[in-house]
């Protein structure tokens, strides 16, 4: 039995409705109690921020485009070397770390739990690898289906049930968490070397359009009472006038899940453009916000993106074939049969491009525009927009107009004109930043009831003590002070062992995988349908049998059953 | 008593078929269905072909010894060295190659796998300008035209052809054989050049120039290509220009006729170059015909462990890499390691003959159920379960595809997994990291 | 005669990888395949033996005459016989110059060696159970 005793730790709990109680929390064996005996290990957290476990609902750090963009930028692995300390192992790597580089450095910067961005079914295997390769925290895959050639059908059909029993399907038979639709058709259409360029546009060489894909994913997924919603990138993304294609996807669901929203948009920032060329481009965030605002059902997460030089890489391939055709960078691309594609690109944002002094003042016109912090998540879609270990400079820029009105002054100098951030005075505080960065990501995750982003009796025992002290800080003029001290934890705690200390990672640990096993009535068993077992075996490339994930990949995994109504 | 064990993946080449049939009789494998040549010999030459147990060399003799003992003498040997090198990988599973690694890193020494010599060209000039590619059922589905440069598929990856291009079965196409057309660019003429639809035969070294002048076409300069160029006819190069411009969708495979040539890198490197352009018109990948089962996996986990997918040197307690120093042939060439594990590979049989001399001379510990080449250089082989008959885990396709192996035998032999697994701790112990 | 090397994977050779010491892949990877006219000037018939010799390093093979072999080149299959006549220069690239070896080649008396013994005059102790 081991326990622990947190003494006087400024808590903010948002699930809790806590906001600032210096109070001691309780630990024993790995999870938060009401209280321990007399001859527990204790901790004085001394008046300094108490936050649960860091959650991120949206990072590229497991997989195969992942390691593609490893091995293909040895200079990116210059940059960021560590050699061996006490128990941590010598890391490589800047905007694209190694698995073990990403544990460590997102530790120390308190975060216990990641949501890989994208996983394809096919390849589920070496997100699971890596994911074991990144021990100090618990992760979850988003499963990609915008290119699920039996998704398509069901979609055809205007099946929602069939379409539910082949997501259904594949989550269990791959161990994947949520639903991810990344440029849904755009992928299928890459396959031929295609793009879509508008949601109601057919996706070559099938009948269905992506608003179809859409509405009837995102049905499909209420049907399965998953614990995520449907986790969408949109088309067009990086496309000047893109705003319209965004807006016209935020009106395509309506309110279907009490719990959570019903469609997490990822990466707004990268959707959220108006003009119509890279001249005349510019922010329509408050549009955006605009709409998320009337939206309850909805959750956005930023994609802010930093100035300096990080990796691109998503599912989304064509995009960043135009991207190749922009800047004429190093270009990788890597299609997967039956289910999605992928491309991956470096990228250099620089303050004198106007393209991005935009992109950069419109994440945070988001997450400044957006009422509701429950509404919107902090990200940059890491690596894409910036790597994680800036996290703390945009914490910095949202409780601080001061800070941003600086920052402002060295962008391109037509910022302040074709967007709305200069005059934007709101600034967030200590319990907006924490609902960002884990209790809102924990609801919109759906796993608060696994113990995920609070304090509450008997949840994981997940906690970051951040060197401040709130109720002595005024982040409106003390920002250095705030980025200095989120981006080093003086402790971080996963399941009630210390993993780390003033930044160094003292101990390994074992990481939990979440993934989502829906329980689906025989009718619904696509392994019984002769058809599907039929086309599986003719258009693959392997054998039914060998696609599904062994449970050899997912040693400490906690299948999340849900039934369908 | 017979038994039909299905779904099973051959761990020979990097096709990693996974529809193979073993027929076991009395626990042993009399036979074997889907498989190609090589599989099958893989698989039936299996039986009472390993090595009983593990072998050290004591002066002129070779005696046998215990695993116990070699682990000790593994251990110790690789605990001391100041500079070791641990080669291979290509043939065993992910969780043995994370081991090596580590193991590396642990003691300071050097890890690259066969990929140095065959296509680690292709990962240099990747790291120069991208890899645009895709998994195998992409082009088994889509692929109207077809090039295999500098590779034999027929002889080295035999059902290449009919899993996943001129043969197999596709989404788009209602009789795909008919409807492909295949370019083979070879200097020789082989029985891949004989079933071509263009047969392009060009002259040893001269990729390079073939490729620089198809890109020309493909920019609408052909005034400025000569009659011939490395032996091949300007019209031949404008047709062949032309037919992959009106590809719908086009996929290049090459093999170790143009990593191992002329400008090495320089020529994959102008390969992806050409399909970077030939994007511009129309839907082309480029795909490298990687030789092993698991050789990309070794890439894989070097990559997301170190960094680096190969010649990975922790000398300086940081992952350092700078192939053409730290890859294996060089290490032994200059005489620098004083040690050597080689796991799963057979450098006696691939390496030339200067590095072969020198892992006569120091301490060799090779890893192999068989007697091969290295084994009479060693100073101590031990024999440990096979790779997809006793032992289990994770492969990655040439194309990057993860799969799992099958173990379907029970035969005794520990898996090199859980003997790395052992030295590595044993070495932690020695050297007080417990 | 010079004849440039080329070497590569064969079927045979591939089916006995893991039979390296078995006298089919001995046979399969020292037999060199010539030109015919090549080998009508150099006095050797099919199943005939030859020296190569290059670096001052040589190796005993045995020549099949092949048609689609231009001249003054050869095909060795891939194995420890070809490697012999390899050098360790990779030209900073870690991949030394496997095909194109440019070898002296004449006609021999001498006896093609086993891979055992092929290790053993580069300082190896074949094992021989």
């Amino acid at each position: 039995m081991r326990e622990l005793l947190i003494k006087n730790a400024f808590v903010i709990d948002p699930l809790q409705g806590i906001a600032g109680d210096i109070m001691d929390i309780s630990i024993r064996d790995g999870r938060i109690v009401e209280k321990v005996s007399g001859t527990s290990e204790v901790i004085d957290a001394a008046g300094y921020l108490t936050l649960p476990g860091g959650i991120d609902s949206h990072t590229h750090v497991c997989g195969t485009k992942v390691n593609f963009g490893r091995y293909m930028s040895p200079e990116d692995m210059r940059a960021g070397r560590t050699p061996r300390k006490g128990a941590m192992y010598p890391t490589s790597g800047y905007t694209v770390p190694t698995t073990y580089g990403n544990s460590y450095r997102y530790s120390k910067m308190g975060y216990t739990t990641l949501l890989e961005g994208a996983m394809a079914p096919m390849e589920a295997r070496h997100t699971h690898e890596e994911f074991a390769a990144t021990p100090m925290q618990d992760m979850l895959a988003n499963t990609l289906f915008d290119g699920n050639w039996s998704l398509f059908e069901a979609v055809g059909d205007k099946d929602v049930r069939q379409a539910a029993a082949v997501i259904g399907w594949t989550l269990s038979a791959v161990k994947g968490f949520g639903i991810k639709l990344t440029n849904p058709g755009g992928t299928e259409a890459w396959g031929f070397g295609d793009d879509i360029a508008n949601i109601d546009e057919s996706v070559p060489n099938w009948d269905i359009t992506p608003r179809e894909i859409i509405d009837t994913t995102i049905k499909a997924c209420e049907l399965l009472h998953l614990p995520h919603s449907v986790h969408l990138h949109c088309n067009n993304l990086g496309m000047p006038g893109n705003y319209r294609t965004t807006l016209q996807t935020l009106d395509i669901p309506s309110d279907l899940n009490a719990d959570r929203q019903t469609l997490y948009l990822t990466h707004a920032q990268f959707h959220s453009y108006g003009g119509s060329t890279w001249r005349d481009i510019k922010s329509e965030a408050e549009k955006i916000a605009g709409s998320v605002n009337t939206k309850p059902h909805v959750v956005i997460d930023m994609g802010q993106v930093m100035f300096g030089r990080t990796m691109t890489m998503t599912a989304d391939g064509p995009m960043e074939f135009r991207l190749y055709t922009l800047h004429h960078n190093k270009w990788s691309n890597h299609d997967v049969e039956l289910e999605t594609g992928s491309g991956i690109i470096p990228v250099y944002y620089s303050r004198k491009s106007l393209v991005n002094s935009l992109m950069w003042a419109i994440g945070l016109e988001l997450a400044l525009l957006v009422k509701d912090p429950w509404q919107c998540m902090l990200t940059t879609d890491n690596p894409n927009g910036a790597p994680f270990v800036k996290y703390p400079e945009i914490i910095g820029l949202l409780m601080s107009q001061k800070y941003r009105n600086k920052e402002l002054a060295q962008v391109h100098k037509l910022t302040t004109e074709r967007s709305s951030l200069g005059t934007i005075d709101r600034e967030l505080s200590f319990e907006e930043i924490a609902v960002m960065t884990r209790a809102g990501q924990a609801k919109a995750l759906g796993i608060i009831n696994q113990g995920k982003g609070h304090f509450r009796e008997g949840a994981l025992a997940d906690v970051a003590i951040y060197p401040i002290r709130p109720d002595k800080t005024d982040p409106s003029l003390q920002y250095e002070e705030v980025i200095g001290a989120f981006q080093q934890t003086l402790y971080t705690l996963k399941d009630g062992v210390v993993v780390s200390r003033d930044g160094e990672v003292i101990t390994g640990v074992a990481n939990r995988t979440f993934w989502a096993n829906p329980m689906l009535p025989d009718d619904m068993d696509v392994m019984k349908s002769p058809r599907f077992v039929e086309k599986f075996s003719r258009f693959y490339s392997v054998d039914l049998e060998n696609y599904l994930v062994q449970d050899e990949y997912v040693q400490r995994g906690v299948a999340m059953h849900t039934r369908i109504t | 008593m017979e038994d039909k064990i299905r779904h099973v993946i051959c761990p020979y080449c990097g096709c990693l078929c996974d529809d193979i049939l073993i027929e076991l009789t009395d626990g042993k494998i009399t036979g074997v269905e889907n498989a190609c040549t090589l599989g099958a010999h893989k698989f039936l030459d299996d039986g009472g072909n390993r090595l009983k147990g593990p072998i050290m060399r004591k002066g002129d003799e070779w005696v046998d010894v215990s695993y116990e003992e070699a682990i000790e003498y593994a251990a110790a040997v690789l605990a001391e060295a100041d500079r070791p090198l641990l080669y291979g990988w290509s043939g065993c599973v992910t969780e043995t190659q994370a081991i090596g690694a580590h193991l590396a890193e642990l003691i300071g020494g050097v890890v690259d796998s066969t990929t140095s010599v065959c296509h680690g060209p292709s990962i240099l000039a990747i790291q120069e300008v991208g890899h645009p590619g895709c998994t195998l059922g992409q082009v088994k589905n889509r692929a109207d035209t077809l090039i295999y440069w500098g590779s034999n598929p027929i002889e080295a990856h035999p059902r290449h052809l009919s899993r996943y291009t001129n043969y197999a079965d596709a989404y788009f196409f209602h009789n795909a054989f008919r409807e492909r057309r295949v370019i083979v660019v070879d200097v020789r003429k082989t029985p891949t050049t004989e079933i071509a639809t263009e047969f392009v035969q060009l002259e040893q070294g001269g990729d390079y120039h073939v490729l620089s002048a198809l890109r020309a076409i493909l920019r609408g300069r052909d005034d400025i290509i000569p009659d011939v160029v490395a032996g091949v006819p300007k019209a031949q190069l404008i047709r062949v220009a032309d037919i992959c411009k009106q590809a719908k969708f086009g996929a290049l495979f090459f093999g170790v006729g143009v990593t191992m040539t002329g400008g090495k890198y320089k020529n994959i490197r102008n390969a992806i170059e050409f399909v970077d352009e030939l994007n511009r018109h129309t839907k082309w990948t480029i795909s490298p015909m990687r030789g092993h089962s698991n050789v990309y996996g070794s890439n894989e986990v070097f990559t997301w462990i170190s960094g680096y997918p190969f010649a990975v040197d922790y000398s300086r307690g940081i992952a350092f890499y700078n192939p053409g120093e730290t890859t294996a042939v060089d290490i032994l060439a200059r005489g620098e390691a004083d040690a050597a594990l080689i796991m799963a590979s057979d450098p006696g049989a691939h390496f030339p003959r200067i590095c072969c001399e020198h892992l006569a001379k120091i301490p060799t510990i090779l890893f192999d159920p068989y007697q091969s080449a290295t084994t009479h250089l060693c100073t101590l082989q031990i024999p440990s379960a096979v790779n997809g008959i006793d032992a289990a885990g994770t492969a990655y396709r040439m194309d990057g595809i993860p799969i799992r192996t099958r173990k379907f035998l029970e035969t005794g032999y520990p898996t090199d997994t859980s003997l790395m697994q052992q030295i590595y701790d044993r070495i932690r112990e020695v050297k007080g990291h417990a | 005669m010079k004849i440039r090397i080329n070497t590569g994977r064969t079927v045979t050779q591939g089916s006995h990888v893991d039979r390296k010491n078995s006298p089919e892949y001995s046979k399969e990877t020292s037999t060199i395949h010539l030109n015919p006219v090549d080998m009508m000037e150099m006095g050797v018939d099919d199943g005939e033996r030859v020296k190569a010799k290059t670096d001052g390093m040589t190796v005993v093979l045995r020549v099949i005459s092949n048609e689609t072999i231009i001249r003054g080149t050869g095909f060795l299959p891939l194995g420890p016989y070809a490697n012999f006549l390899v050098g360790g220069t990779t030209h900073s690239t870690g991949m030394p110059d496997f095909k194109g070896t440019e070898a002296d080649i004449e006609a021999t008396g001498d006896i093609i060696l086993s891979v055992g013994e092929l290790m053993r005059s580069l300082g190896g102790v074949p094992y021989g159970r």
